[in-house]
């Protein structure tokens, strides 16, 4: 791969470097990779390349850097990804490349218009020309690059189209000469406030007035400016009954829309659409409409469980373990290191119970690399194809009883896969209160797919109330839970607004160079918190302080939950590895050491209980240890009294 | 639009377009009056010129005749035809009036008559009809007297209730340009506008549950009912 995110060399080689912004879902990170011959991620889903990535590519036989921006629609809306683009606009690279969506061209020339004012030299790119070609649409680009004085180029970014002309016109850009005209009274406070601006934040005028956020959103600007200039921007926001933000958005927007007025011809509202085009536009109302929407969603839902929880997580699991592990790779390991290492102490570490071999990179390639592959390609057929935005509607209402809107579908979805993915995607959501309150569910009430086989193979052997049960309480869980805690975590949520992408069919090479770039991720971060976990375990076995920890926790064990005393073992291993715990469950009910009553509590303990090592480590990361050690408290407070209660009443009612 | 440039001086103003001299305001007061008279069946000289001397004073009816906008039959008063267009004008005008004050900007009942006859005189043809579309064409004022029709109701059949509403209340297929948005905070209102929702552009609204989903150009997004609330819409005519 040619992407290289922290290699400093490229620096030095390329002469300029270019940014590539625009909309979300207009192709950007498709003519990233058309650009440099590699590859991150393209989705359909608004908001999932938080991360930048960055490129070497060649124009004109020069070499560039290449970087690809998170999808913004404004540069004053409030998001991580607008954070994120500002923050590389502040660094005032050398070109800005707007990639824009043809079809929508009154938008694109919004956000255009906002580019210009912060005066780096600029080329538009109208992407997806086929797509508004057969729509109809007709775009003079020629007669839009004369109004507004930067290179317009029309391209396909997906089949190359127009490639040598964007790079041909990436040579000769410069600054754009139009200006957006604002109201008398706007113009005149933008102009006192650049008076007081230094030469080399001048442009920040436009930006600074509508703009309502803290000093370290202009970031290397920051201190250039006076104070004297901030209470300008106070006094300027209070003169006007409204918002001065929103009547500048106003302004663009008549603008824009006069210009692609002037400069488009809109299709024909009775010419026949391709056929194809079509069918995905009436699928599309369909997904989402209530009938037969939740019909498409539950067949959706079905598939994707069938896929990632039975035929990855059990076909190819048993495969892998069984097979491949369990009689290839491990016992010829076993008898390398038994061959190669002369001290037990070191053997045991690596292929020991708590082994590095033979159980953290078992659970790591043979148990999560099947379902975290299915999971990434199931989900990432789902993104492409612009479906997960539907579901978000149809489930918002859903969501709204724990607090939340429709886009938590998408974190909570990833949960039952792997929670620890679906930490990452947390990051999606608008409020800092959803977030919590999302890593709170999926840490209490989400079982991943790895424990939902072993879960769900300890109650087939039960009776099919146990499942019910269990079902019922997690369902009770998870509401409940969400009620209550929407109502003590502070700040606010965000209604819904969702931009809903077309329905598109997905190019193949671009979902699997897309999982390919994931699992990539997933070996270099993941893994080795395997490892490390793996070790941290070792070490307390070592130092007996497992044993330890069990005789402290046993009274609670067999006492509160009536389990028998050999079952806080596979709790403690729980944290490790989820369905571990649950599969030490599972073997002591085949062993026929717990009955009936055992069954259902200690099923529904371990779905409760803390979720995994992996997934505890991004909570962290993502939450701070402060909330991460509160959602633990909470769940572990929560999974002893519901279970303990469960234990109780089954106990009453004669079990 | 959002773009009032600046239009000069008030004197401009009113030498393109003069605001009534008293003489023609007391006509048209004259004529409302005698409307009113005629609205209800009543055509006696006496009353009515009793009447307009209260209301206006003396020599109403001669003014009238002598601009050939009334004549006097005997006993009787009628209107000529010119008369009784401008009549209808002006008691449209003042009705429409009335029920704006009232409706919208909530005033007193004390204060809405006087306002009404200062109002009356200075509402053109256009700001009549926008006022008449904005309240949806009501057909009676507040004190439940007739509002004579204009052009633009004829057009519209069976509308009745206003025509700016929230989001929230249109239903699926329903078609209409965003007058202002009021989110409850600035975030929301950026988002919305980053997306091409910004007051003047013309939506479609295409289902309406579980969320809105609202499409403006190639654009489509949901929203919930709560942001829904607080994007006002001014319908299209359905006809």
């Amino acid at each position: 791969m040619k992407t290289n995110r922290e290699d400093p060399e490229h620096k030095h080689l390329a002469s300029r470097r270019i940014v590539l912004v625009g909309q979300p879902n207009v192709g950007k990170s498709a003519l990233f990779n058309a650009l440099t011959g590699s590859y991150v991620m393209v989705s359909n889903y608004p908001g999932t390349t938080v991360d930048v990535s960055r490129g070497v590519g060649r124009v004109k036989g020069q070499v560039v850097e290449i970087i690809d921006s998170p999808g913004i629609n404004s540069l004053v809306t409030q998001s991580d990804e607008e954070k994120a683009t500002r923050a590389l606009l502040w660094s005032r690279p050398d070109l800005l490349v707007q990639v824009a969506d043809s079809k929508n061209l009154v938008r694109a020339l919004a956000l255009t218009l906002e580019l210009c004012e912060i005066e780096i030299p600029m080329v538009l790119c109208l992407n997806m020309k086929d797509e508004a070609l057969s729509r109809g649409y007709r775009i003079d680009a020629a007669g839009l690059s004369r109004v507004l004085g930067i290179p317009v180029v029309e391209t396909v970014a997906t089949t190359r189209d127009g490639l040598e002309e964007l790079e041909a016109a990436m040579s000769q850009s410069c600054v754009a000469k139009i200006k957006t005209s604002y109201p008398p009274e706007v113009e005149r406070d933008i102009a006192r406030l650049c008076a007081n601006l230094p030469d080399e934040a001048k442009f920040l005028g436009p930006f600074l007035l509508q703009n309502h956020t803290a000093p370290e959103d202009i970031g290397p600007y920051a201190s250039a400016l006076s104070a004297q200039t901030w209470r300008d921007c106070d006094e300027s926001r209070r003169k006007f009954l409204r918002p001065v933000s929103a009547i500048m958005f106003e302004s663009r927007q008549y603008q824009s829309r006069l210009l692609a007025e002037e400069h488009s011809q809109k299709p024909n509202p009775s010419t026949d659409s391709p056929r194809l085009a079509g069918a995905l536009a009436a699928a599309g109302r369909w997904t989402l409409l209530p009938w037969p929407g939740f019909l498409i969603a539950g067949l959706v839902l079905a598939g994707l469980y069938e896929f990632v929880g039975v035929f990855a997580a059990q076909v190819c699991v048993d495969f892998f373990e069984d097979v491949i592990f369990g009689r290839g790779i491990n016992p010829a390991a076993v008898r390398m290191v038994q061959w190669a290492v002369p001290w037990a102490f070191f053997r045991d570490l690596l292929v020991g119970d708590y082994g590095i071999l033979t159980m953290a990179l078992t659970y790591a390639f043979a148990l999560i690399l099947p379902i975290v592959s299915a999971f990434f390609l199931a989900l990432g057929f789902l993104e492409d194809v612009g479906y997960l935005p539907r579901l978000s509607v149809l489930l918002d209402r859903f969501f709204k009883l724990m607090g939340l809107n429709g886009k938590a579908v998408f974190p909570m979805i990833l949960g039952f896969g792997c929670g620890t993915m679906a930490m990452l995607t947390t990051r999606i959501l608008d409020t800092r209160k959803e977030k919590i309150l999302v890593s709170f569910l999926l840490a209490l009430s989400i079982p991943c797919s790895a424990q939902l086989g072993v879960i769900l193979g300890m109650a087939a052997g039960l009776s099919s109330w146990v499942l019910a049960l269990w079902l019922l309480i997690l369902t009770a869980t998870l509401i409940s839970a969400g009620a209550v805690a929407s109502r003590i975590v502070p700040g606010g949520s965000a209604p819904l607004l969702l931009e809903i992408p077309p329905l598109r069919v997905p190019v193949m090479s671009n979902l699997l160079k897309k999982v390919r770039a994931q699992l990539w991720w997933y070996l270099k971060e993941v893994v080795p918190l395997f490892v490390y976990g793996t070790v941290a375990l070792f070490f307390l076995d070592r130092l007996g302080w497992l044993k330890t920890i069990e005789t402290f926790a046993s009274p609670v064990i067999t006492g509160l939950l009536g389990l028998p005393a050999e079952a806080t073992g596979a709790f403690l291993i729980g944290f490790l590895r989820r369905d571990y715990g649950a599969a030490g469950l599972y073997h002591l009910q085949r062993e026929g050491l717990l009955n009936l009553r055992q069954s259902a509590v200690s099923i529904v303990a371990i779905t409760l209980f803390m979720p995994c090592l992996a997934q505890w480590i991004m909570t962290v990361r993502e939450r701070g240890l402060k909330a991460a050690m509160i959602i633990t408290a909470l769940v572990t407070g929560y999974a002893l009294i519901v279970s303990g209660a469960l234990n109780w009443a089954l106990v009453a009612v004669g079990l | 639009m959002a773009h009032d440039s600046d239009t000069g001086s008030s004197d401009l103003i009113h030498k393109k377009h003069p605001i009534p001299t008293p003489d023609e305001e007391n006509i048209q007061q004259a004529l409302c009056v005698v409307w009113q008279f005629l609205d209800q069946g009543q055509t006696l000289r006496t009353l009515v010129e009793a009447a307009l001397r209260e209301s206006v004073g003396e020599g109403m009816i001669e003014a009238l005749t002598n601009r050939n906008l009334a004549v006097l039959e005997g006993l009787y008063v009628r209107l000529t035809t010119s008369g009784e267009s401008m009549a209808r004008d002006i008691v449209r005008r003042h009705r429409l009036a009335e029920r704006l004050l009232s409706d919208v900007l909530a005033l007193t009942k004390e204060q809405i008559d006087p306002n009404a006859c200062l109002m009356e005189h200075v509402i053109g043809k256009d700001v009549e009809e926008a006022i008449c579309i904005l309240l949806g064409h009501p057909r009676v004022c507040p004190h439940e007297l007739s509002i004579p029709r204009g052009k633009c109701c004829e057009n519209v059949v069976g509308q009745t209730g206003p025509v700016v509403l929230p989001l929230r209340s249109l239903q699926t297929g329903q078609a209409g340009k965003i007058v202002y948005l009021s989110p409850r905070d600035r975030s929301e209102l950026h988002k919305l506008m980053a997306l091409g929702f910004v007051p003047g552009v013309q939506i479609r609204v295409s289902q309406t549950y579980p969320a809105f989903v609202i499409s403006a150009g190639e654009t489509m997004a949901a929203v919930d009912p709560v942001l829904a609330g607080s994007i006002f819409i001014r319908k299209k005519n359905e006809s």
